[in-house]
C-alpha cells in the first residue's frame, strides 16, 4: 500500500518537474528540475527492487551529466530573455503532435493495459464472461502456495466440466455490473503468489547483470565500447586546434636521438690557461 | 584445453574484426604521421582503402554461409552477404572519389577517413543485427560517426551548422525509434527477430485475432513508432526536412557518402524487420510505407524543379530514389524486395557516378555550387558533359539505361501486389522527375553560364570509377541476370 503511494508520489513529481525543466525561465533552474526527474526516477526503480540500476542512474546522470549541464550552462552566460520569446509561436503545431501522442497512448493503454484478463479466454477458448467467472472464483486459489498439486488438478477438472457444460454462464449485463467489478479488483489486489524459482535462488540485481553482460550480451558490450570510442575521437576531432604555432613534443624524433650527440663537450678557447 | 565460449562466433564475423582491427590499427598510426600536408593524408587513404578491399575479399571468400552469432544477435546469410558487399563496394567508391577533394579543400584530418571507416564498420554490423538492441546500438554507432562528418569541415559555418541539425533530428529519431523498439519489447517480451516472427505467426488471422486478445494495439504503435524512426534515417518525405541541408551544408565527400551509403545498410535491416518479424502485421506498416513512398516521390520530383544548387538538387533526387525504393519495400512480395535489391545497386552505381563527377569538376577559381555553373560544360569537358548526360537519363529512366531498367521492376512488382495507384503516381512523378534531369542536360550542352569556371584535370581513380559506372549503367540491359539471379536469391532469404 505504501508503495502504491510512493509510487504516485515519485511518477508525479516527476512528471511535474519534466514540466518545469522545459518550462523554467533561467536555465539553472531548469537543469536543477533535471536533476530532480533522476532522483524521481530513481526512487521508482528502487520501487521496482532494481537498486543496483538506481544506483548507476543518480551515479551517472546526476553525479555526472547534470553536473556537467550546469557547468556548461554557467559557462555560457545564456541569456534569459532570448529563450521564451518563441514559445506561442510553435504552441499550435507542437500542441496538435502532442495530442496525437496522447491520444495514440490512451488508445493503448484502453485497450490492453487496464487488465481484465482477457488473456484466459483464447487459451480456453471460453467467451469473456465464462473466463472472468472462471478467474474470480479460481484465483485465490491458484495462487495459493500453500495448496497441494492433487488440488489443483481438481480444480481444473471441475472447471472444465462446469465450462463446457455451460451450466452457470453469466450475462453480459451482470457482468459489467459494478458488483462483478468489484469483486474483479478485490481480487487482484488480493492475489499474491510465490516465485519459486525466487525462492530457491537469490540473485542480486549485481549478480544478474554480471552473468548475462560478459557472455551472452558481450557483443553489445563491444559495441557500446566502440560508441563510446567514437563520441571521445569526434569530440577531439572537433574541437582540437591545430596549429603551427604551438610547440609539439615529437616522440618518435626523440627516441631515436642518440644521446651521445646530444651532450657534448666543448672545448671553449680561452679558458685553458686560467 | 577448453574452448572459448563464442569461439565460433568470432570465426563466422572475420571480416567484421578484421576491418575493426585494422581501423583501430589506422587510428593508432594516424596519431603518429604528422598531421600537415597532402602527402601523409594521401598514404592514410590508400590504406584505408587496402583495409576496404581486403574486408571485401574476406566476406566473399567466407566459409561459413548461414550462421547465428553471440546468442542470436547476428544473422549471416546471402541476404547480409549481399548488402554488405554493396556498401563496402560504395564505401570504396566514396573513398576514391573523394581523395582529390579533401587534399583541395586542406581537410588533412586523418580522422575523416577513420570515422568513414569506423560508419561502414557500424552498418557491417546493422545489415547483419538480428536483435533490436543490436539495431539501435549499430544505429547509434552510425549516427554518431555521421554527426561528426557532416560538422567536419571546421572552417566552414555551413558544415557546422549541417551537423547541428543533423545531431538534433538524428537524436530525435533515434529517440523514436528507440521508444518503437520498447514497447514492442513491453508488448511482447522479446527482442530477438526471429522470437517475433515466431510469436507472431498467424496473428492477423481472423479467428486468432479475435480469440488471443493479444496487445496488438501496442503492438501497432510500436511498429508505428520504429517505422517512423526507419523513414527519418532513410529521409522518406514526410521525415525529409534535415536532408537538403545536411547535404548542403555538409562537404561534398560527405554528401556523397551520406546520399549512397547508409541507405544500404538501413533498407536491408528494416526489409529483415518488417519481413522476418511483423510479416503477419502487414497492414500495420504497408500503409505507411505506401503513404512516405507517395510523399517521397511528390517531394522528389516536384521541390527538385525549382532548386538552383546542384548539391540540393542532388539531396531531393535521392529523396525521390527513396520513395521508389519504399514502393518496392511495401509491396510485401518477392518481386518487391528483388525490386528493392536491384534499384538499391543501380542506384549505388548512378550515385557514385553524378557525385564523382561533382567531385571532379572541383574548379581553380571558384567552387562548382550552382546549376547554372554547368553551362557550356559539352564544349570544355565533351566527354564528362556525355558521362553525366548519361546518367541523368539513366536516372530519369529513358529506356536503354539501366535506371529504366530498376524502375520498371519496381513497378512491375508494385502492379503485381495490386498497388495499381501509388504505381501510376510512380510513373507520373518519374516523369515529371525527367524535366529537372534534362533540364541540367540542356544547360550542359545549350546554355551559357553566367559565370565561367576553370576545371583542373581529372585525376586517374575517379575516372577509373566514372569509366566503371558508367559501363555498368549503359550495357546493364544487356546482361541483367547475375544481378536479378543474386537478387532473387536475396528475396529468397527473407521468406523462411
Amino acid at each position: 500500500m505504501i508503495s502504491e503511494y510512493l509510487f504516485y508520489f515519485f511518477s508525479s513529481l516527476a512528471l511535474a518537474s519534466a514540466i518545469l525543466v522545459i518550462r523554467a525561465r533561467n536555465p539553472v533552474h531548469s537543469v536543477l528540475f533535471l536533476i530532480l526527474v533522476f532522483c524521481n526516477a530513481a526512487g521508482l526503480l528502487i520501487l521496482q527492487n532494481l537498486d543496483f540500476f538506481a544506483m548507476i542512474f543518480l551515479v551517472v546522470y546526476v553525479g555526472a551529466i547534470a553536473v556537467l549541464f550546469l557547468f556548461v550552462v554557467m559557462m555560457l552566460h545564456i541569456k534569459v530573455a532570448e529563450i521564451h520569446e518563441n514559445v506561442l509561436r510553435y504552441l499550435p503545431v507542437g500542441g496538435f503532435i502532442g495530442l496525437i501522442f496522447v491520444f495514440e497512448v490512451l488508445l493503448v493503454v484502453e485497450n490492453d493495459l487496464i487488465p481484465y484478463a482477457g488473456w484466459h479466454s483464447g487459451i480456453f477458448s471460453l467467451t469473456t464472461a465464462e473466463s472472468i467467472s472462471y478467474l474470480v472464483s479460481g484465483l485465490p486459489f491458484l495462487l495459493d502456495p500453500t495448496r497441494s498439486f492433487r488440488e489443483y488438478i481438481h480444480d481444473f477438472q471441475t472447471f472444465f466440466s462446469f465450462g463446457s457444460s455451460g451450466e452457470a454462464s453469466l450475462s453480459v449485463n451482470e457482468l459489467c455490473s459494478s458488483e462483478m467489478m468489484k469483486k474483479v479488483s478485490e481480487v487482484f489486489a488480493q492475489a499474491s503468489y510465490t516465485e519459486w524459482t525466487r525462492v530457491l535462488e537469490q540473485t542480486t540485481n549485481v549478480e544478474a547483470i554480471g552473468q548475462v553482460l560478459y557472455t551472452y550480451y558481450a557483443y553489445f558490450f563491444i559495441v557500446a565500447s566502440l560508441i563510446l570510442l567514437i563520441a571521445m575521437m569526434g569530440a577531439i576531432a572537433l574541437t582540437l586546434q591545430r596549429t603551427n604555432q604551438v610547440r609539439r613534443q615529437e616522440v618518435f624524433e626523440q627516441n631515436l636521438r642518440e644521446y651521445t650527440k646530444t651532450l657534448q663537450k666543448v672545448r671553449v678557447q680561452g679558458e685553458v690557461g686560467s | 584445453m577448453t574452448p572459448l565460449f563464442f569461439e565460433h562466433d568470432f570465426l563466422t564475423l572475420i571480416p567484421e574484426l578484421f576491418f575493426l582491427m585494422t581501423c583501430l590499427i589506422l587510428l593508432g598510426f594516424g596519431l603518429s604521421i604528422p598531421s600537415e600536408g597532402g602527402e601523409s593524408l594521401r598514404v592514410y587513404l590508400w590504406l584505408s582503402l587496402f583495409s576496404l578491399g581486403y574486408a571485401f575479399a574476406l566476406l566473399i571468400h567466407n566459409p561459413i554461409e548461414h550462421a547465428f552469432a553471440f546468442s542470436q544477435s547476428l544473422i549471416i546469410d546471402e541476404f547480409t552477404l549481399f548488402f554488405k558487399a554493396l556498401l563496402l563496394f560504395g564505401s570504396f567508391g566514396t573513398l576514391v572519389i573523394s581523395k582529390n577533394y579533401l587534399i583541395k579543400e586542406k581537410m588533412y584530418s586523418f580522422e575523416y577517413i577513420l570515422f568513414l571507416l569506423f560508419s561502414t564498420l557500424s552498418m557491417l554490423l546493422m545489415i547483419s543485427s538480428y536483435d533490436f538492441i543490436s539495431l539501435f546500438l549499430t544505429i547509434e554507432f552510425q549516427t554518431l560517426c555521421f554527426y561528426v562528418l557532416a560538422a567536419s569541415k571546421r572552417t566552414s559555418e555551413f558544415s557546422t551548422e549541417a551537423g547541428i541539425k543533423y545531431f538534433l533530428l538524428g537524436a530525435f529519431s533515434s529517440g523514436i525509434l528507440l521508444f518503437g523498439c520498447s514497447l514492442i519489447y513491453g508488448f511482447t517480451g522479446m527482442t530477438n527477430f526471429g522470437d517475433l516472427g515466431l510469436l507472431l505467426t498467424g496473428i492477423a488471422l481472423p479467428q486468432i485475432y479475435e480469440l488471443s486478445s493479444f496487445p496488438a494495439s501496442g503492438l501497432f504503435l510500436g511498429i508505428l513508432f520504429l517505422a517512423v524512426g526507419f523513414l527519418f534515417k532513410v529521409t522518406a518525405a514526410p521525415f525529409h526536412m534535415w536532408a537538403p541541408d545536411v547535404y548542403e551544408g555538409a562537404p561534398t565527400s560527405t554528401t556523397a557518402f551520406f546520399s549512397i551509403v547508409p541507405k544500404i545498410a538501413l533498407l536491408a535491416v528494416f526489409l529483415r524487420v518488417f519481413f522476418h518479424s511483423f510479416y503477419d502485421l502487414l497492414e500495420s506498416w504497408q500503409n505507411i510505407l505506401l503513404l512516405c513512398s507517395a510523399l517521397s516521390m511528390i517531394v522528389g520530383s516536384f521541390a527538385a524543379l525549382a532548386q538552383q544548387r546542384i548539391k540540393r538538387l542532388l539531396a531531393y533526387s535521392s529523396i525521390g530514389h527513396v520513395g521508389y525504393m519504399l514502393l518496392g519495400f511495401s509491396c510485401a512480395s518477392l518481386e518487391g524486395i528483388e525490386s528493392v535489391c536491384i534499384y538499391l545497386v543501380i542506384y549505388v552505381l548512378m550515385s557514385l557516378n553524378v557525385f564523382a563527377l561533382v567531385l571532379a569538376l572541383n574548379s581553380v577559381n571558384s567552387r562548382l555550387r550552382y546549376v547554372s555553373d554547368f553551362g557550356m560544360l559539352s564544349v570544355s569537358h565533351p566527354v564528362l558533359a556525355f558521362t553525366f548526360a548519361c546518367t541523368l537519363f539513366s536516372m530519369a529512366g529513358i529506356p536503354p539505361l539501366a535506371g529504366f531498367c530498376s524502375k520498371f521492376y519496381v513497378f512491375f512488382a508494385a502492379l503485381g501486389s495490386g498497388l495499381y495507384a501509388v504505381a501510376i503516381l510512380g510513373v507520373l512523378t518519374s516523369v515529371i522527375s525527367c524535366f529537372y534531369y534534362i533540364r541540367l542536360i540542356k544547360i550542359m550542352y545549350f546554355e551559357r553560364p553566367s559565370r565561367w569556371l576553370t576545371y583542373e584535370v581529372l585525376d586517374l581513380e575517379k575516372a577509373g570509377v566514372l569509366g566503371l559506372t558508367l559501363f555498368c549503367i549503359l550495357f546493364f540491359f544487356l546482361y541483367p541476370s547475375p544481378l536479378f539471379l543474386s537478387a532473387h536469391k536475396v528475396a529468397l532469404c527473407l521468406c523462411v
